[in-house]
């Protein structure tokens, strides 16, 4: 209220000063049919139908009063009268009588609802394009990190997937398919208008190892109000080079006029991890590893010398009591997570001028012990109407996070550490100390019974180190800052008249400013290593900028036609921006104990900084028209992009997207039909083309660094300084050019019963051209590697969905229910790509182990997935061996038999083969009809895997035996190797969505909500590795069910360390990742209004919720929610699941 | 109204003026192609990355895989994990497959290419910056064509059939499909380019500093000329060949003598002006930059990028990082005392300074027995006189700054070359005047390094041997006196070609249809370092076996390449899912 009234007076002064030589005073009366009216209104006006000066009238209707200028109006009103408007002129005298207005309302219905659509204002029933909008107040009492938690499972077509259970850690969107290979394929985020980039734009989509920077947790969800989603290409043309994802509306509250109202809430989040895998517990675990060490080998003394399996006493070995243990390490990194949440907002205004200042505070410690999550933000949104022409607004937010995340992925480490090891180092009684237990080091040949030294087989439990131990030594933090604060003018050029066409100027300047600093440090005390390890007492840090401002303007102009059945709008707008970008890194290590920072000199690992610039600009033009009152309507769009990404040739890209819709519910002969149970049936079609621009900069010059190195100076005592050297950066693009997907849309909306129910459909159809990859292979005679990005191919996604919504559906007495459902389809081919580019892509078979040249997948490389991107087909597509089991007998029990029984050859063969038909397996090689293959010395042909007849080194022919994974012989040549590679399922989901039900009785309701994918295969890796007994990670309690005899019917292999096939790729892991996710369930609770006022409040309201409830699912692993990133498959790879959650929320308005 | 026009108007010229709003944006921290090429220094820049280029330690590494591993100088460590090592174990065992990663020639390609970017540029920069003179244009341009010939050699020697590429890639809308040529287009190609140079050279002598050997000056142009020629004579039993390599032999020696400065104790003239033998190798590889030496890639140590990941330190010091203390690479059973095969020329054993200070026995793990560690590039001590140090490991070589020059050419490689030559160019057994020369010039680089003075090589005992044993002779000499410095390789091959018949140089390998046999006493010669080596040799039966396979990564991305006929798989891979 201060604010406000400082501006009027600082106005008004302003004003003054120049009117108050013309001031003169005037007098009259005011009445109407009833006689003279007192308390009426009158009010000078100035041109801009700014209030100048006002008065009331007295007990007999008379006023007087000092107006600034005679060429002013004066504006007279009263309740329940006409207003009246005279211009001063010269008359000083004024008897004005009110004609009555009509006071006699029907029912009033507001239907034209008005929905912002790419900038001008459309009603909704003349939407021609595909959007969906949520309001916020349907999630209103849950808990959010961020809005697209809440979008879950609410928009038909939108895919959110989380991407891990760690705090802060963001979600995975898309929207209608996926159109890029490597690139960013989340939608668009804007806010009021503004585009939200991903602040950090280094970030690699295709292989981020690291979670990225989630960029909506820059945005409260307290202070969202709506978020809508363009979904064709006609809506999201508007957003041109950005848009091919689709875009992400999101509105936040503005003020609302009335008084000042004070809005507290609190909520209170419980968190905890759901129950994952059940593992083995130290004496299995120990067991284990003896049988595992045993069996390649079969030597009895395979173990002595690996005390840390062998439970000797304290007398034995000063170590002993830490290796006889049953640690549950999962849950000693397990905890009880809360979240606090406060959030404050302060709204109100008048008729000049609305506020809303709201800040919150939101503090998170996670499920996994040591992580913490902290959040402040506020937003200013202040909108000042300087008249009823001129309206000036700001919105000012600032959001600081910061994120305590564990230095490493604690619940990796600890599914994989030997749960016979104790947490705190123990002594000779086997009680705790106050020391973290670490392992001492390891070398080759080397056993605690030689010196302080752990067994060297344990090695690879040594390098993981004590989970507990890292989570309370070591640390990695991410702290951003963000401040985004926009300045933007209205003015009404034409007036505001209803009766006359209407021009309107927006004016914007926008600024996004980012900083984030992430540090990390990992404390010596954390190894055994000596001093002089590159990794002791190491620290780093990583700063990051990122400065963009933006500017635009626009005008918007609305005709008036004389003929009322046609309506029109239209705008242009001008919008620039650019954005400069710097990170710097270092890392430091050997520092001394107790310093964390990397700027104290110890040894330096490695630093580097990269910065860049950037620019862009853009033209759009934006229209709309609609005939009969809606009945038909056209929107088109133009929109050309600038970008500085791109080289002169193929600078400029332009964008069109035209739409149409035909509201047959509102045909005259329709009325007579429908006969009140249909009030909508509109159909739509839209046609457009979106683009995309690579994510880095100066590609199209040749760049060249001048300061790569220095040659020369060589030798001990060389005379003359070394010289700098200079190089070129890499082959200039010369012909790179926008992605553009070019995309229709057809679909229809179905209001049933006054708009109770209604209906969305739409089906689409995209295809992406000019398909951008990064880093793509070119020959390297060229003297370059990788070419920095090309236009590789062409890719389609077709689809569609639903969205149905039915609002108080069921209702009886205090009862009532609403429905909401969508479901939504979408199937992506890759319809074309350069040959060489798909070579480049693929695995190629090899028979040596990795890492060669190109893309190889060695066979002998146990457990790796092969990739594929195959014409024709989707991404994601997964392939492997199909598994049939364990093998029951060993070679030598055939062996055996024949021997005992005396068997020939023949007999042996049929012998076999009956054997075969009872469903009994060995690893023999078979015939096309099942039979065994007998060998030239009358031996069943003993089943290889990737039989190599190469007589140097790099044989790799492994035979099969008893207890050994069964892999199918698709070509049945005796032996498993790639070729008996098939195809196992995709990782994209058939179909997605989500649904919701609300129940409400008197003042409780019940909102629930859920959401579902189908059809998606996962693959398992997280089990893969937890049941391949071929290290010494521990491993899932299912392998107690491992075959160790000849006879033993059982899914699991056997145990070998280094040794045997038996985790290959194969169907063994692939499996359904279909779920139904009850996300969340709300009980409210709305206290009587009456009750209220006599507490002083006007709002109270308690919820109740839970979110993460319960999954319904077939898939064995923790959570179904994975999804592939890039090309690639959908591996669960045992990330944070999502935890289980409840809220509770309290509302107070003051 | 007219309220609204004045808006609008403003709004238009705002418009207009932030349309000139440039939406070209220029790097910070690189220099464009336009703002650069306008000065002397910044070719400089560009000819000193070329340099730079070929110091990268993915070539130093290749040119000690193709050179020496291969040969029979060196064993791959056995205790190595890793995929590196399986590809230099797969080298080793002649198993070779098309996806080796040092069956790659991208970063001798990106050496070529930036000696064909400094050819296309530097021209036009006289016309901007008139302190770059045509000579220093020409100058440039004969250390660029030098350095791209010597990268084409070694292509040859080591591909056979490469793509010939003389224009600079610079922009991606360039053909990147470059087919291969025969061998004898390419060594053409690089002899008009050198012969070109050569007169347009820098004399070593202009320089004082490292720059006498750190680029090629007259001299290294010389040697290499000498070198393709002594190369392509074997190759074609060409005699003009012969003879054009021992002109160029001789130029770069006159050239050495004349720059020789007489030591302090120097009385009389040396025919060739070579040190001491007691202080040759400290000279040459631990001092560096000696007088006698030729061309030396430089290391700067800390300010060079490299630093410790040179190719030189991963393969005989450390391989990893500081603390590993093996190499990947081990002196083969030659170099051990227990066989001596190698020192026993004159049956003195133990009368040659090279045999204690290129190699030593300490600190060689269990599974390398067979073997001793390298010290030639390695030590930073003085020579070693006598047998009992030979065991002193006292090369604690810090990783991080391993300033260790890589040398190319030196004086004796030359004067071994005409010897080889020269024994080539004998007509018969009986052509006493050029055997004997070739003995000399080789017994001259031998008596060098003697401990004892005095010349226990006799011509009597050689004359009796004829050509094949002075060829002999000579190729033995070569192992002694510049072993681990990447020749013994070609060294094997000139022999081998020198007895072969009916090699084709004109036409590539996958166009052929009969392969030549690998001459046998050349592969007895290779076999030597294995216990039994009789399959490796097997496996090099043939021309197509005795190069690198075409990089398989480049084979599937550009289709005008041919696969090397001898690594061709049959379709097995192919699928049809």
């Amino acid at each position: 209220m201060i604010l406000k009234k400082i501006l009027l007076t600082t106005l008004l002064a302003v004003v003054c000063q120049a009117m108050v030589a013309q001031g003169i005073r005037i007098s009259g009366t005011l009445s109407d049919n009833e006689g003279p009216i007192m308390m009426g209104n009158v009010t000078e006006r100035d041109a801009n139908n700014r209030i100048v000066s006002a008065t009331q009238t007295d007990f007999n209707g008379n006023f007087t009063m000092q107006v600034k200028s005679t060429k002013n109006k004066l504006v007279f009103s009263y309740v329940g009268d006409k207003e009246k408007i005279i211009t001063i002129g010269n008359q000083t005298t004024f008897k004005v009588k009110l004609e009555p207005a009509n006071t006699q309302l029907k029912e009033v219905k507001v239907v034209g609802r008005r929905t912002n659509s790419g900038g001008l204002t459309i009603q909704k029933k003349e939407m021609t394009v595909s959007t969906q909008t949520m309001s916020m107040e349907q999630v209103e009492g849950l808990a959010f990190t961020s809005a697209d938690e809440a979008l879950q499972g609410e928009i038909a077509g939108l895919d959110i997937v989380s991407n891990s259970g760690n705090l802060g850690s963001g979600t995975q969107m898309r929207l209608r398919g996926v159109t890029t290979i490597t690139g960013d394929a989340n939608p668009l985020i804007v806010v009021d208008d503004k585009i939200f980039d991903n602040p950090d734009e280094n970030f690699d989509f295709q292989n981020a190892t690291e979670e990225q920077y989630a960029s909506l947790l820059s945005v409260n969800v307290d202070d969202i109000a709506s978020i809508t989603v363009l979904k064709d290409a006609a809506a999201t043309a508007v957003w041109g080079s950005r848009g091919s994802n689709g875009v992400l509306l999101i509105t936040t509250k503005h003020g609302v006029r009335g008084k000042p109202r004070v809005n507290f809430s609190y909520k209170f989040t419980g968190t905890w991890q759901p129950d994952g895998y059940k593992l083995l517990d130290g004496d299995s675990y120990s067991m284990l590893l003896k049988e595992e060490f045993y069996n390649p080998q079969q030597q009895p003394d395979a173990t002595t010398n690996i005390w840390e399996l062998n439970y000797l006493g304290s007398d034995r070995w000063a170590e002993a009591q830490n290796w006889d243990n049953n640690t549950d390490w999962v849950d000693a990194v397990k905890q009880f997570g809360a979240m606090h949440d406060w959030n404050v907002n302060l709204t109100g205004g008048g008729q000049k001028a609305t506020f809303r200042i709201s800040a919150g505070y939101k503090h998170q410690t996670g499920s996994i012990i040591k992580q913490k999550f902290q959040q402040f933000t506020t937003r200013l949104v202040l909108d000042y109407n300087v008249s009823d022409r001129i309206r000036f607004s700001t919105n000012f937010a600032l959001t600081y996070t910061g994120n305590d995340k564990n230095y490493a992925g604690l619940l990796g480490i600890a599914q994989k550490i030997a749960p016979n090891m104790s947490i705190y180092r123990q002594d000779p009684d086997g009680n705790d100390t106050n020391d973290f237990y670490i392992m001492n080091e390891n070398q080759n040949g080397l056993y605690p019974s030689d010196g302080n030294y752990s067994s060297y087989e344990l090695r690879d439990i040594k390098s993981l180190g004590n989970p507990v131990a890292i989570a309370n030594m070591a640390w990695s933090r991410e702290n951003t800052y963000r401040l985004t604060p926009d300045f933007s003018i209205k003015y009404e050029l034409l007036g505001t008249e209803a009766e006359k066409s209407r021009l309107t100027f927006n004016g914007r300047v926008d600024f996004d400013i980012y900083a984030s600093s992430s540090p990390t440090y990992y404390p010596a005390s954390l190894s055994s290593a000596r001093w002089s390890e590159s990794g002791y007492n190491q620290s780093t840090n990583k700063e990051t900028n990122n400065f963009k401002v933006g500017g635009r303007m626009e005008l918007v102009f609305t005709p008036y036609f004389r003929n009322h059945d046609w309506s029109a709008t239209m705008l242009a707008r001008y919008e620039m921006s650019t954005s400069k970008y710097n990170q710097q890194s270092l890392t430091m290590s050997e520092l001394p104990t107790g310093i964390t920072s990397p700027t104290v000199y110890g040894s330096l690992q490695s630093m580097g900084s990269s910065n860049s610039r950037s620019a862009s600009q853009n033209l759009l033009y934006n229209g709309h028209v609609s005939y009969k009152d809606g009945r038909y309507s056209l929107g088109f769009s133009l929109r050309a992009d600038g970008d500085s990404k791109f080289g002169p040739e193929h600078k400029w890209a332009l964008f069109p997207g035209v739409s149409a819709r035909y509201n047959i519910s509102d045909e005259p002969f329709f009325k007579s039909i429908k006969g009140g149970w249909l009030s909508m049936l509109g159909l739509r079609a839209s046609w457009g083309v979106n683009g995309k621009a690579p994510s880095a900069n100066y590609l199209f010059y040749n760049t060249y660094n001048t300061s790569s190195g220095f040659y020369g100076n060589g030798g001990l005592y060389s005379s003359g300084s070394s010289k700098p050297t200079g190089s070129l950066s890499g082959l200039k693009l010369d012909d790179l050019r926008w992605e553009k997907t070019t995309s229709y849309n057809l679909g229809f909306n179905l209001g049933l019963l006054d708009d109770k129910i209604e209906i969305d459909f739409d089906y689409y159809h995209k295809e992406t051209k000019d398909l951008l990859m990064s880093s793509v292979a070119i020959p390297s005679m060229v003297g370059y590697s990788t070419l920095a990005y090309m236009n590789v191919g062409r890719m389609d996604n077709d689809g569609w969905e639903l969205n149905f919504t039915a609002k108080k559906v069921v209702k009886v007495g205090k009862f009532s229910m609403d429905v909401g459902f969508n479901i939504a389809q979408n199937s992506n081919l890759l319809k074309a790509m350069d040959e060489s580019v798909l070579d480049a892509l693929n695995t190629y078979y090899t028979n040596y182990s990795s890492g060669k040249t190109g893309n190889p997948w060695a066979i002998t490389q146990r457990g790796n997935w092969p990739l594929r991107v195959q014409l024709n087909n989707s991404l994601g597509s997964i392939y492997g061996y199909h598994y049939l089991g364990v093998y029951q007998y060993t070679y030598g029990y055939l062996e055996n038999l024949q021997k005992e029984n005396g068997w020939d050859t023949e007999t042996f063969e049929s012998e076999i083969n009956k054997m075969l038909a009872q469903g009994k397996t060995f690893p023999v090689a078979l015939k096309d009809n099942g039979q065994v293959l007998m060998n030239s010395l009358g031996q069943p042909t003993p089943l290889a895997f990737n039989y190599v007849n190469n007589n140097g080194q790099g044989s790799t022919t492994y035979v099969f035996d008893g207890g050994d994974a069964i892999y199918e012989d698709i070509n049945h040549d005796g032996q498993i190797n790639e070729l008996d590679i098939v195809y196992l399922g995709n990782s994209l989901p058939k179909v997605n969505g989500g649904f919701n039900l609300t129940f409400r009785y008197g003042p409780w309701s019940i909102k629930t909500r859920f959401m579902y994918r189908f059809g998606n295969k996962i693959v398992n890796v997280a089990r893969q590795n937890l049941e391949n007994m071929f290290t010494t990670y521990n491993q899932c309690a299912t392998v107690n069910y491992r075959w160790r005899k000849d006879g033993d019917v059982t899914p699991i292999p056997r145990a070998m360390y280094n040794t045997s096939y038996n985790f290959q790729p194969s169907d063994r892991y692939v499996e359904d990742g279909g779920f139904v996710r009850f996300q969340n369930l709300q009980i409210a609770y709305n206290f009587d209004k009456k009750l209220i006022k006599k507490l002083g409040l006007n709002q109270l309201q308690i919820y109740g919720s839970m979110n993460n409830l319960y999954v319904w699912t077939k898939y064995s692993g923790v959570d179904p929610e994975v999804s592939p990133s890039g090309y690639g498959v959908a591996g669960d790879v045992s990330q944070t699941p999502r935890s289980k959650q409840f809220t509770v929320t309290l509302n107070v308005g003051f | 109204m007219t309220n609204v026009i004045t808006v609008i108007g403003y709004c238009l010229l705002v418009i207009g003026m932030s349309s000139c709003v440039d939406t070209i944006i220029l790097p910070e921290d690189k220099t464009v192609d336009e703002d650069f090429w306008k000065s002397k220094s910044d070719v400089q820049l560009m000819v000193n990355g070329a340099y730079l280029s070929m110091m990268n330690n993915a070539v130093i590494m290749r040119l000690v895989v193709w050179g020496d591993l291969r040969s029979d100088e060196l064993m791959p460590a056995s205790n190595i994990t890793g995929t590196t090592m399986e590809d230099m174990i797969e080298i080793n065992l002649a198993n070779t497959q098309p996806d080796n990663e040092f069956a790659t020639w991208g970063s001798i390609y990106s050496v070529i290419n930036n000696c064909n970017i400094v050819l296309a540029k530097a021209e036009q920069v006289m016309a901007e910056d008139p302190s770059y003179t045509r000579g220093d244009y020409l100058a440039d341009c004969s250390q660029m064509l030098a350095l791209r010939s010597l990268c084409y050699f070694y292509l040859v020697r080591n591909f056979r059939d490469v793509p010939y590429i003389t224009e600079a890639f610079m922009s991606s809308d360039q053909n990147r499909n470059v087919p291969q040529s025969a061998p004898s287009v390419v060594l053409q190609g690089c002899i008009n380019d050198l012969e070109e140079a050569e007169g347009n050279a820098v004399s070593a002598s202009a320089f004082t500093d490292w720059r006498r050997l750190g680029y090629l000056t007259r001299d290294g142009i010389d040697a290499l000329l000498a070198d393709i020629y002594l190369w392509r004579g074997s190759v074609t039993h060409n005699a003009s060949d012969y003879r054009k390599a021992i002109d160029y032999c001789n130029k770069v020696i006159e050239s050495k003598k004349a720059q020789h400065v007489k030591g302090r104790y120097e009385v009389e003239e040396k025919e060739y002006p070579l040190a001491f033998g007691q202080t040759s190798f400290y000279e040459l590889f631990v001092e560096q930059n000696a007088e006698e030496s030729i061309f030396e890639l430089q290391a700067s140590g800390v300010e060079n990028d490299n630093r410790g990941d040179q190719g030189l330190c991963l393969g005989y010091c450390h391989y990893a990082n500081n603390n590993t203390s093996i190499p990947y690479f081990y002196a083969s059973p030659l170099f051990t005392t227990a066989v001596n095969t190698i020192w026993d020329e004159n049956g003195t054993v133990t009368n040659d300074y090279r045999r204690y200070n290129i190699t030593y026995s300490q600190d060689v793990p269990v599974g390398e027995s067979n073997c001793v560690r390298i010290r030639k590039f390695v030590t930073e001590q003085a020579n070693i006189l006598n047998a009992q140090v030979a065991t002193d490991a006292s090369i604690n070589r810090n990783y991080l700054q391993y300033k260790q020059n890589y040398v190319f050419y030196r004086l004796t490689d030359i004067m071994l070359m005409k010897a080889e030559a020269l024994a080539a160019l004998a007509t018969d057994d009986n052509d006493e005047t050029t055997l004997r020369e070739a003995f000399t010039i080789a017994q001259t680089v031998n008596t060098r390094s003697k401990v004892t003075e005095g010349d226990s090589l006799k011509w009597d005992d050689y004359k009796s041997a004829g050509i094949a044993g002075i060829e002999q002779f000579v190729l033995a000499e070569r192992l002694r006196e510049l072993a681990f410095e990447g020749k013994r390789w070609y060294d094997l091959l000139r022999y081998g070609y020198r007895h072969s018949e009916g090699v084709d140089y004109n036409t590539m390998l996958a166009d052929q249809k009969n392969y030549v046999p690998t001459n046998a006493t050349m592969l007895d010669l290779m076999k030597r370092k294995f216990v039994n080596g009789n399959a490796v040799a097997a496996k090099l039966g043939n021309e197509p076996r005795l190069y690198m396979p075409v990089p398989l990564a480049d084979l599937k991305i550009c289709p005008v390449l041919k696969q090397n006929p001898g690594y061709s798989s049959s379709d097995i891979y192919s699928k049809n899912y």
